[in-house]
């Protein structure tokens, strides 16, 4: 079991996105995943409900802080994986997501706003780490990236000190198609997904997939988690 | 569904335990969804702002592919105002102000 949040101070980095296409791609490896909705606007909820196409998986909203957490705490027991989704403002819930996760990945779009509010949420999981008195890594994950644009650069190397992954995802229409067909995106932006989630596996956020040639059966097996 | 060998079957902490940490960690956040206690009565709203300003807004609200009032509304909820859950959805659908520009 282990649970990912994903989070962001602010509105609009491609959180809810970020959770489509996460939550999306394990289920189309076969992993037993729930994703957990805790923005009041219900945006995964109802892609997850009227959209996607795809193999099945188990999504529930709730923004209720008190609820969330019974929730949580409940389809963790249930699940290989749970991805949290959270509003993109500071609220409770978004913090009971980020008290009960194993890791926490916060989406930012290239911007000086962007860039301290990644900064604020980052701080944020350090501060409810220690509350908890344990480790609750995060990484910021650059989304919608022009990598040719001085802006883009400009915000990569303003994040510099923050935690960050290798991977990102550029500014590709088929990100935005995704929230409309409900299908998995394909090409390049299924590249930009599958490395993603590669990085995630590789840091601990995401349970490693082990390749067994010696067996019929694809095997899953937890990875050591970072910083422990 | 495949498997997965796990080391933890639980979260690290309870329910009760995980909401005592939140209060502890942000005591000044926001519940995500306001209690209206009834009052969910939509009413109407006239500030006078700087065209400057309201251009501002168009444009972020553009560029975030959202509406203008749920700007406002996600940014009364950051001070920790007690925001009504309809008033964060996206509806009515963008206004395009601003996008001639583009």
């Amino acid at each position: 079991m282990t649970i990912l949040t994903i989070a962001s101070s602010k509105g609009g980095p491609g959180k809810t996105t970020m959770a489509e296409l996460i939550v999306g791609t394990l289920a189309s490896q076969g992993i037993n995943v729930i994703a957990l909705d805790a923005d009041p606007t219900g945006g995964l909820s109802r892609w997850a409900a009227r959209l996607y196409e795809g193999p099945t998986f188990t999504c529930h909203h709730e923004a209720d802080e008190a609820r969330l957490a019974h929730l949580i705490h409940r389809v963790a027991q249930e699940a290989d994986v749970v991805v949290v989704d959270t509003a993109g403002f500071g609220n409770r819930a978004a913090t009971v997501a980020m008290i009960a996760a194993d890791a926490v990945l916060i989406p930012m779009v290239p911007g000086e706003g962007d860039v301290t509010e990644a900064a604020r949420t980052v701080e944020l999981v350090a501060g409810v780490a220690s509350a908890a008195r344990r480790e609750i890594p995060s990484r910021v994950v650059l989304n919608r990236v022009r990598s040719s644009t001085a802006l883009s650069r400009h915000a990569a190397a303003e994040a510099g000190p923050l935690p960050k992954l290798e991977a990102g995802l550029s500014d590709l229409v088929a990100y935005g198609e995704m929230g409309f067909s409900g299908r998995m995106p394909a090409g390049k932006a299924g590249a930009e997904a599958a490395a993603l989630i590669a990085e995630l596996r590789a840091i601990g956020f995401l349970p490693a997939l082990i390749d067994n040639t010696t067996s019929v059966k694809t095997k899953y097996v937890k990875t050591a988690r970072v910083g422990r | 569904m495949k498997g997965l060998k796990s080391t933890r079957q639980a979260p690290a902490a309870s329910p009760d335990e995980m909401l005592r940490i939140a209060g502890a960690a942000a005591p000044q956040q926001p519940s995500a969804i306001a209690q209206t206690n009834g009052a969910d009565k939509s009413a109407m709203l006239s500030v006078r702002l700087t065209e400057a300003t309201l251009e501002a807004l168009a444009d972020y609200a553009h560029q975030q592919g959202t509406t203008q009032r749920r700007v406002i509304a996600e940014a009364l909820a950051s001070r920790g105002i007690q925001v009504a859950a309809r008033d964060l959805e996206d509806r009515p659908p963008p206004r395009r102000r601003g996008s001639a520009r583009n």
